[in-house]
Parts: structure tokens; sequence; C-alpha cells
């Protein structure tokens, strides 16, 4: 990737000249900095609703484990991955809205006054983010629902179309839209810079608490500067050229492999040519019957299977799919190249769900694979089923890993014991 | 504020940090003048009262319930000791506490220790029990946006959902501030303004008449689908279809049009329903519903009318609700058509230049503007957009942003959007200030005229206030009972309170969700797309019947009538209503559809598509509707594992869990009140058997022309006991036993509307002005209109 160029960043800059230097245009200026270590990057994956533990989770722990009907699939990625298995978070549950603490550790989802926090990639995403075009992506399959949360536990806007993913990565606007776009970017400071007055001037007017509230607003306001005077920065480099056609979107949200595949693919693309290195995808599942030979109900009421075994032998057929098509992913990444080494040994890949037992919406015993990412991989760790290791010990290895100097997040005791770099 | 300092829980101490901070001993001193029942001094709770009778089960050693009040902090700062002793206060007071099996205090030991627990409550509850400065949630802000410009645009999507606090929307606590959110501001103000100032070129009134058989765009199926009769009217005989495009075009730019219909049935003696759709279905595969319209068999035409308003490229397409297809063509075909004659179609119906336009830039020359117009023009905007009077200067740094770039050479109309942005972004827009800006910070609890105004436009609009409220409350008027009655009056008329029956109903009752699960489509193939429709139509003609006429807000638990039509009277088996109008009907005696718990929509909130849940639907009663919620469950347990293979049932399996000890103490409360619903199938309708689709009977029924694939499962028990050892056989009783205490119905949605209201969780200083409210409502038979004045009126809504 081709460093900005510190004349055509003033150039484009404009009135943001007078703005501090960032850590935004560190690449820029600092040409490779980023080369004297491996790239690392993070992705997350969250099966919205869960896997069938008995197909998932291997009676046998350690290197020799017994290979379980889902895992079969992953086979050729043994070496490649460690399945966890007794983890979840302390203060879990919520059911399907879990997810919102998938991330951040919040405990308590879905109860009346639940506030979330910030979840791993956002975190990840202020130490890395300004490296990349994108500090993080937010994905999910269909509907609103997302991984990521900003500082203030507010959910970042996800993108489930694989055609506005594959737009905002690889294709610029004719010159009067782009021209308008940069436009926007710089009135946007401006505007930003205004508002930031108008919040002085209202400081002294509000009360303690109020001025609590409306800390949130200067955080936010200054940081959306710094979004903007990215973008703008980025926006004067020209996108990467790929040699992929657009994808053109699944409209048909029963075609759940097919849409989770297509994202998949793009995530892949954004991966390769370093357009972020942080990732969250939600694979959704909902009350579509998904179009896959001998399903005949809905994905949603098959995860409540009752032990009803032909509706466990439908939900199978769904998810050793899902297990394909997160195969497939894994594949793509392995088979790319990078500094030497494989993609896939830059990414490590979370691949895991709010939901440990959707049929009777159980929190605890999440399914974890851990992918990718230079670890030494090809065990499964096994933690102790009734008293469950925090996850938040899993993500503090891996934030450390991205190298983040933290000890701790959420209800971590430590770190995940056994996993070695 | 000696004796206040004094006067802290259990003789415990006020941390030197708080007692330290002026603002919070601003706020103690005020607390002290506002609330009488701080003027005695309480030596705090006896020790005597707890160890007599309360720590031979909650003490070091036993601490049942996971209770133990020997060694349980009294700072009451702390919001979970606060809700903990609240708990103890409430359930000595309800006499639940000590339980009957144990020897009891006398009436007076138990008053003198509630009071004074009462006391220490109200005043630690006093001291944080304010609205925090709150931003706008989406809806809020679309609707402010279109009313302080008139315009009509959607913008809500471009920002991030909001989280619901105490089950509303509106609660400051749960409105974050982000980047995302300043990101959607400013894309959704660019949206706006550039629609505003630099709107679509005039499109050509269109105003067209043909016979609709003369479509072109119909020509290509003529004899398959439809049917071409000799007067030029046209059958067609298929519902469904997406096949009938107006004008074989699309609407030129963004607009309401009206459209008129001739329609007449075809083979059929029994009356047929049109359904009428707009959106760009082609392209996007969304359609919304116009409505559907009854067609009755006559000589004469039936002129369908209607208004829409479609987007640019949108067009309105209709089709013969629930007809079947002909088969072998139109000539041969017996069964029943839609005839259709004339349409007609006309917009777009705003007038060019857009109003909006007009009416903020006035006759300003966009093209030749000069730093005079957009001081004028901001400053016009200002006021309004603040929803407060402002002072000159105010105006002034976004009147700069505008300076500036004039000078920089961008356009007039580029240069004042960045005025126009600025004021959209600002915290005074975003933010609803609500500090006095007259008042001194030494009475920071009482809330400006304006702000007063805004709360109300709020609370009933979901939005800004209009000018006559706003000047209403800049000129002190609203003080005056009656001039505050009036006002009210005319903005509870307005048809901008539709939001309030949307918005509240759509919490309250959960109707948001309404479409979040999909009913299994061989469990209860009934449920179609007009069903989804009326189901919460009817849900809000109720509540709007009840808000209309003052009728009793415990006509919500039960009613001897409800909101019908012909679908919705099919769906709970009903006979004698005819038509698409929703309108009141009263219901045969001992009939159970009486009330909000057994409407469709209702139900169907609380059941996830497939199967239904007593606890789910038990809880919500408590929380909602009783307004006594349990706390949640501990998290160390995992739901209940339903195993759907016939050995136990989820009744059953409830009936065990009741037996344990520390399930029983919530779930002798939540399940009754849910297991008396269990006659009511996921979708609302009337069920004596579990249907299944494995197990039992085969049924004979056909709906909408197929066999049904479902089966008679178990046959459902509603009849359950309660707490008191009385029997409740089935929803009847249920609502017998929830009316027997009307003030505790009439309190639950006194709180709800505060909550919603002054966007703030309630807490134990809230209970006597809560009190007050209801009784006032009371002796006006429980009117639940009064009861919006009523909550206006109360002084909780004066305060911060």
């Amino acid at each position: 990737m081709k460093p900005l160029n510190r004349r055509t960043f003033l150039k484009g800059a404009g009135v943001a000249v007078s703005l501090p230097l960032l850590n935004a245009m560190q690449p820029a200026y600092a040409a490779d900095s980023s080369n004297q270590r491996p790239k690392r990057r993070m992705v997350t994956i969250d099966l919205h609703l869960g896997l069938h533990p008995e197909n998932f989770i291997p009676k046998t722990a350690g290197p020799e484990y017994e290979l379980t009907p889902y895992l079969r699939v992953m086979e050729e990625f043994r070496q490649d991955m460690t399945i966890i298995t007794g983890t979840s978070h302390p203060a879990g549950g919520g059911g399907h809205l879990g997810y919102m603490s998938l991330l951040t550790a919040a405990p308590r989802p879905a109860q009346p006054n639940f506030k979330n926090s910030i979840s791993i990639d956002q975190l990840a995403a202020e130490a890395i983010g300004p490296v990349t075009r994108f500090s993080s992506l937010t994905l999910n399959t269909f509907g609103s629902i997302a991984s990521s949360f900003s500082r203030n536990g507010v959910q970042v806007p996800p993108e489930s179309r694989p055609s506005k993913v594959f737009g905002n990565l690889f294709l610029d606007g004719n010159s009067a839209e782009k021209k308008r776009q940069r436009q926007r970017l710089k009135d946007g400071q401006s505007i930003m810079d205004s508002v930031l007055g108008e919040a002085r001037a209202l400081q002294g007017r509000v009360d303690a608490e109020d001025r609590h509230k409306l800390d949130q607003y200067f955080t936010a306001v200054r940081a959306t500067e710094q979004r903007l005077l990215k973008a703008e920065a980025w926006d004067v480099k020209p996108k990467p050229i790929v040699n992929f056609e657009p994808p053109t979107d699944i409209n048909n949200i029963a075609d759940v492999i097919g849409r989770a595949s297509l994202m998949y693919e793009m995530m892949f693309y954004a991966l390769q040519t370093d357009s972020t290195r942080l990732i969250t995808f939600v694979n959704g599942g909902g009350l579509m019957v998904p179009t896959i030979p001998g399903v005949t109900q809905d994905y949603h009421s098959l995860s409540h299977h009752g032990m009803d075994p032909n509706k466990i032998a439908e939900l199978t057929l769904i998810e050793t799919a899902q297990m394909q098509a997160f195969a497939e992913f894994l594949k793509k990444l392995r088979s790319a190249s990078e500094e030497g080494s494989s993609l896939l040994d830059q990414t490590m890949v979370l691949f895991s769900s709010n939901i440990g037992n959707a049929s009777n919406h159980d929190y605890r015993n999440l399914p974890v694979i851990l992918a990718g990412g230079g670890f030494q991989h090809g065990q499964h760790l096994a933690f102790n089923p009734k008293n469950n290791l925090p996850l938040s010990n899993v993500f503090v290895s891996m934030l450390q890993h991205l190298g983040l100097e933290i000890d701790k997040f959420g209800s971590s005791t430590g770190t995940i014991t056994g996993l070695k770099t | 504020m000696e004796t206040m300092i004094n006067n802290s829980f259990f003789g415990g101490i006020i941390p030197p940090s708080f007692a330290l901070d002026r603002q919070a001993a601003l706020l103690l001193l005020v607390a002290y003048l506002v609330s009488p029942c701080l003027a005695e001094v309480s030596s705090g709770p006896s020790q005597q009262f707890l160890s007599e009778n309360c720590f031979r089960c909650h003490s070091e050693e036993t601490h049942e319930g996971a209770l133990n009040l020997e060694t349980l902090g009294t700072d009451l700062q702390n919001p979970e000791l606060l809700s903990i002793w609240t708990r103890v206060h409430d359930r000595v007071a309800n006499r639940e506490m000590p339980p009957k099996s144990e020897s009891r205090p006398s009436k007076v030991q138990t008053q003198k220790f509630l009071s004074e627990l009462s006391d220490d409550l109200n005043h630690a509850d006093l001291i944080h029990r304010r609205t925090t400065l709150r931003r706008l949630n989406r809806v809020e802000y679309e609707n402010t946006v279109c009313d302080l410009f008139g315009i009509n645009i959607s913008l809500k999507d471009l920002l991030p959902e909001d989280s619901e606090t105490a089950g509303f929307d509106t609660v400051g606590d749960g409105l974050g501030i982000s980047t995302e959110h300043l990101l959607g501001y400013l894309q959704a103000s660019d949206q706006l303004v550039t629609k505003i100032l630099e709107p679509d070129p005039k499109a050509p009134h269109i105003s067209v008449r043909i016979p609709f058989s003369q479509e072109p765009a119909l020509s290509p199926q003529m004899g398959k689908l439809f049917l071409k009769l000799d007067d030029q009217s046209l059958v067609i005989f298929q519902g469904q279809t997406h096949g009938s495009v107006f004008l074989s075009g699309r609407a030129k730019t963004d607009g309401t049009y009206r459209c008129r219909i001739q329609a007449k049935t075809y083979q059929s003696k029994r009356p047929l329903v049109m359904q009428v759709q707009a959106g760009d279905t082609l392209a996007s595969r969304i359609s919304r519903l116009v409505g559907y319209f009854d067609v009755v068999p006559s000589e004469d035409w039936t002129v369908i009318e209607f208004e829409s308003f479609l987007k640019k490229n949108d067009y309105i397409s209709f089709d013969a609700y629930r007809l079947r297809a002909t088969g072998k063509g139109g000539e041969v075909f017996k069964g029943p058509g839609l005839m259709i004659g004339e349409i007609s179609i006309e917009g777009p119906l705003e007038t060019w230049p857009p109003d909006a336009r007009t009416k903020l830039i006035g006759d300003t020359d966009l093209q030749n503007g000069t730093t005079d117009d957009a001081r004028a023009i901001l400053t016009r905007l200002l006021p309004r957009a603040f929803r407060r009077r402002t002072t000159p200067g105010e105006v002034e740094p976004f009147l700069e942003l505008t300076e500036n770039s004039l000078k920089s050479g961008r356009s007039f109309i580029e240069a004042l959007s960045m005025g126009l942005q600025a004021i959209l972004c600002a915290p005074e827009f975003l933010l609803r200030e609500e500090q006095s800006l007259e008042q001194p910070l030494s009475q920071p609890r009482v809330i400006s005229p304006e702000a007063f105004a805004s709360r109300i436009a709020y609370f009933l609009w979901s939005s800004m206030p209009d000018d006559q409220l706003l000047s209403l409350a800049a000129d002190g008027k609203l003080d005056q009972a009656e001039v505050l009655h009036t006002e009210v009056e005319r903005i509870l008329q307005d048809p901008k309170s539709d939001r309030f029956i949307e918005n509240f109903t759509g919490q309250w009752l959960g109707l948001r969700s309404f479409s979040a699960t999909e009913p299994d489509a061989k469990l209860f193939p009934e449920f179609d797309e007009m069903l989804r429709f009326y189901l919460v139509e009817e849900t809000r003609a109720f509540f709007a019947e009840i808000l209309d006429h003052d009728l009793s807000l415990l006509e919500f638990v039960d009613s001897n009538w409800a909101m019908l039509n012909s679908r919705l009277a099919l769906h709970y088996n009903l006979d004698g209503v005819f038509g698409q109008q929703i309108r009141r009907v009263t219901l045969p005696p001992g009939n159970i559809r009486g009330g909000v718990l057994t409407q469709g929509s209702v139900l169907k909130v609380l059941a996830n598509g497939t199967s239904t849940s007593p606890v789910v639907r038990g809880n919500w009663i408590l929380n909602n509707i009783v307004g006594k919620p349990t706390p949640p469950p501990p998290s160390d347990v995992p739901a209940i594992d339903t195993d759907i293979r016939g050995a136990s049932t989820i009744l059953e399996q409830l009936e065990k869990h009741r037996n344990v000890e520390s399930c029983a103490t919530c779930h002798v409360r939540i399940d009754p009140p849910g297991i008396a619903l269990e006659n009511f199938d996921p979708i609302g309708g009337y069920r004596r058997y579990y249907r299944s689709l494995t197990v039992g009977e085969p049924v004979k029924l056909e709906i909408n022309g197929s066999r049904v694939q479902f089966r008679n499962g178990r046959l459902v028990k509603s009849s359950v006991k309660t707490p008191d050892h009385r029997t409740i056989t089935d929803v009847r009783d249920l609502k017998k036993m929830l009316l027997e205490d009307k003030k505790q119905i009439a309190t639950c949605l006194t709180e709800k509307l505060l909550v919603y209201g002054l966007g703030r969780q309630l807490g134990f200083s809230d209970r006597a002005a809560v009190q007050e409210i209801v009784a006032k409502v009371e002796r006006r038979g429980y009117g639940f209109r009064t009861l919006i004045h009523e909550v206006i009126r109360s002084p909780l809504f004066r305060k911060k």
C-alpha cells in the first residue's frame, strides 16, 4: 500500500491543517513503521443461533481430541485452530439479546437497566484502527444487530449488503461525487468544530450530572472530527485495485448460507487488501426456512428443538452448512500469503456464538473456535462446564496478541491458560 | 444542613466526598425544602425491630433468600442498597414479611418502623431522582425536523437504534451519544437541507383518468390473468400479484397523490376486498400497505378513494384479496373476480416550491443571497430549533460558519447549508435542555416554562412544541390551570397526537416488536397479511377509543366492548361484524376478549412464533399491568429445558419449579396470570388443544382453500391456584382478580406514563406524587384522558 504523501495530504486537508496531527496520519508519514512486526488482525464471528452442543463439543481434551460431527467439517484446519469449551460471560443471559454482550462482556444483557460498554474490536480499533482505511468493519447478514459497541455502549451500525461493503472498500465515485464527498468531510469537520463551541457554552448552564452527559457529547464530537479527518486523508488515496467482480446481493434472506458466504468473501477481500484489520460479523439466523435441501422448518424454531430428533436432524443440516461456509473462509485466508506467512497466520479468527444452547437459551458453555493469528493451535482446551472460565480471559489473550497493553477486560480473571503463541 | 447529614441511614455516614460536593449539597437543601416529611428527624429504623423480627431468617448465618440484613450496607446513596431496602419496606408494608408462619410485630411497631424507613428512603432517593439531560431519540429527531421545517422526510434509519431504559426509549440515562450518532446527524441534516434548499425540480402535476383496461402495462397478460369486458372495464381474478400497475409508471417526485378507483364484484354474491399497496415493489420488493377496501355486490360502482404519500419511483398496485387464480383463463373461469372501471390519479398535491423552502427562506434569492439574508434566515430559525427564546448573540457561531464559507467562494446555498447543519448538530437542538435560564442554580429542580412546554409536546407529539404552545409558555400562561387544560386538549386533538398512541403503545404494550417473530405458517396458517395489519390497528384503535372518550383506564384490563372489523371478528370467533372499518362493537356477555390482555397483538408479542410461555406472559402482566415486577432470576439458573417429546408439559415443569423454594418466591406470583392465558395461541387465537405437526389428532379444516397440516395435541389447561389459594379457571377470573385492586392498576399506568413523559425512572421519592395523581383520577372514575391531564399537572412534570 502506498503511504500517504504529506503534500497531498496538506493540499487535501484544507481547513484541517491547523488541527494537530493524528495517529490517523502515522502510516502515511512514517511509511511502514507497521512493518517492523507482523501485522495482526482480528475477526470475530457470532453465529447467532449457536451450535447444537452435542454435535460440537469434543468429549476429550488436549491435542488428541476426538472429532465431533461439526469439527469433522473443519478437520483440515486441526493444526490451525484451538477448540475452547467451558467458557462464557459470568453475568450473561438475555437469550438472543445476549449478542449485545458477546464482545463487550457487559453484565446482564437485556435486563431493564442494562448498560453496554466497549467491544473488543472497538477497543482494539483505538490502537490499531488508524493504520488502515477502515478502523474496523461491523457486518451482519440481515437486520440491525451487530457485535460492535462504542465506548458509550452504542451499537456501531452494521452493514448487511455485500455490494455496499465492496463499494466502500474498492469503488471510487465519479469525480463529481468524489468532490462532493470530500467537501462533506471538510464541512463536517467545520460543523463539529462549531458545535464544540456550543457545547462549551451549554456547559456553563447545566449542573454536575448533566455535565456528565454533555461530556459524552464532547467526546463524541471530538472523535467524529478525527474520524472525518482520517476519512479525508484516506480519501485522497485511491482505493485498492482488485480484480474481483462487485458482488450481487442475495435478496432472499432464506438463502442463509449464500448470504453468509458472500459476506465471508467480502471479509476476505477486506483483509487481503489490508483495508481493515478488525472485523466483527454477526451471522444471523431467524424465522426463515433456510434453502438447504432437507430443511422444512424455520431456523429459529429448529434451534428450539426441545430434543425432538427430527428437528435436531434438520438443524444439523443447517449448522453443518454453516461450518462448511466458515471452513471455506479459513481456506481462503490460509491460501493467501502476506509477508512470508499465510494471511490466516496474521489474522486471528474467533468463531463463537452468544448462545451456548439455543434450545433452552443457555448462555453458558459457548462454542468457541480460535483459528489463525499465529497461536500454537491443534488442541481442545476444555474448561469446567459447571463453572465456566470467563470468556473475557480469551479476549485478554487475543487483545494482548494484537499488541494492546492490557491485562484486564470485562470480567476477566487473567488470560486463557494453555494457549501459546 | 447539620440535621440532614446526621439523618443518614442507620446512623451511617454520608461519604465525605458527597458531603463536600457543592452541587449535591444544594440538591440536599432543595430536597429539604420540597419534601415536608424530611423536616422530622428520624433516628433510623430500629435495630431492635430488625433483630426481633427479621434476623431469625435474614442474618449472617441464615441469610434466607440470599438476604442478610445484619451486615447489609446502609449507605443509601448506593443504588443497589437503596433498591434492597425499598424492597424490605414494601414487603413489610404489604404484610408479606415477616411471613404469617412467624410471630409478627404489632401494628404500631410496624408503622413506626415503616415510617422511619420511608423517610430515609425518600430522602436518599430524592437526591439523585432527576431527569438527565436527554438526547432526542431517533423517532423524536425525525418528528422534530419534520415539524420544524414543515416537511415530510424519513431520516430515522440514518441514526443508530436507541436503547430502552425502564421500558422506554425516552429515558435520558439510556440515550448515549457517540460518534455513530454524530455521523448520522451530519448525514441526516445534509439530506434534509439539500431537500429543502435544492428540491427536485417541479414535477408536472399529473391528473389522469382512464378505463383501467387501457393501461398499457396490462396488455401482455390480458386474457390470462385478466378479462376485458365490453364496457372497457377489466376483471382481475387473482390476489397476491403485483401485476396491476398504475399508469405504466412511477411517481416522478416525492409527494402525496390522490387516487380514485371504480370497482364492482364480478360473478360474486359476497363482498370482496381490494388490497392496495404502494412502493417500489419491482426494485426493492418492499411495499407498504395503503389499505384494504370493501367492494360490496351492487349495480353501481364502488368508488375507492385514498391519498398516499409516494416516494419518487414508487407506484401503486392493487389486487383482489384472497381470490384464486383463473386456471384456464378469464374467458372461461366461473369464479369471483374484481371488476375495475375507471381509475384516476392526481398529484403531487403539494405546492411547489415546497412549503418548507418558502417557510425557511422567505423571499430570499438563493442565487444572490448575502450574509444579511443568512442572518435573517438563521435568526428566524434558531428559537424554534432550540425550543426557547434565544439571545441575539446566539446566532453568531452558526452565522460565522456561513460567512466563512461565503468568503471562501462557496455558493450561498452551500454556505447557508453549513449554518443550518450546525444548528441541527448543536447540543441545544439534539439535547433537551431543561434548565431554567432565568432561575439561578440554587433552584435547580424547577424547569423553565419553555422546557415545560417541550415536555408536554414530546410527551404527546413525540416532537417539538409548536409556536402557540411555546409562546403561551414564554408568556407564563401555562401556569393558569384553565389555559393549560385547553392547551393539552388542543394538543390531544391534533393529529400529531397519533404519535403518542403509536410510541406509547409501541413500548408499553410492545407493539413495536409485533413483527419480530414470524408465526410458523404450518401451525398457524390463518395468520395472513391482513390479520398482521389489523391486529396492531385494533390495539391502537382500542387505546384511542379510551383516550378520546375519557373512558376508565380499567378498561385496559377488561371491557365489554372491542374494536373490531370482519377479519378481527373472524379471528376472535365473533359473528355479525362486516367490512374493513374497525369500529366499537359490544361483546356478548361473558366473552373473553375485553381489554388488552386478550388482544391478538399483545399475545403475539409475548409469543415466539411457535410456542407460548406462561412465565413470559405472567411476568409481562406483573410488569406492565400490575406494576409489581419481580426481581430478575439469579443468573446461575438455566431456563427450563422444554422437552416437546411429550414427557412433561410446561405446566408440570412449572409446578415442579414452584415447589423449589428459591424459585417459588417469584414464581407463585408470575405463573398464575401466565397460566390463565394458556387458552391463547401465539397469534392470539383461542385454543382448546396445543397445535402440533407431529402428534395428536389430524384436524379436518380448510383455511384459505387449503387443508390444514396441524394436529390437535394435548388439551390445554388454564386453571391454576393463586398464592392466596384461590382458583383461576381462565382469563375471565384473572381479569376479575386484577380489577380487585383498581388503585394498583391505575398506579402502574400512571408510572408508565410518567417514565415515558419525564424521561426518567421513578423512585421511592416519587410515590407520594404518583398517589396524588391516582387519587385525583380515582375521584373522576379513572378516566384515562383525565389521567393524561393530571400527569401533566403534577408537580413532577415541572421538576427536573
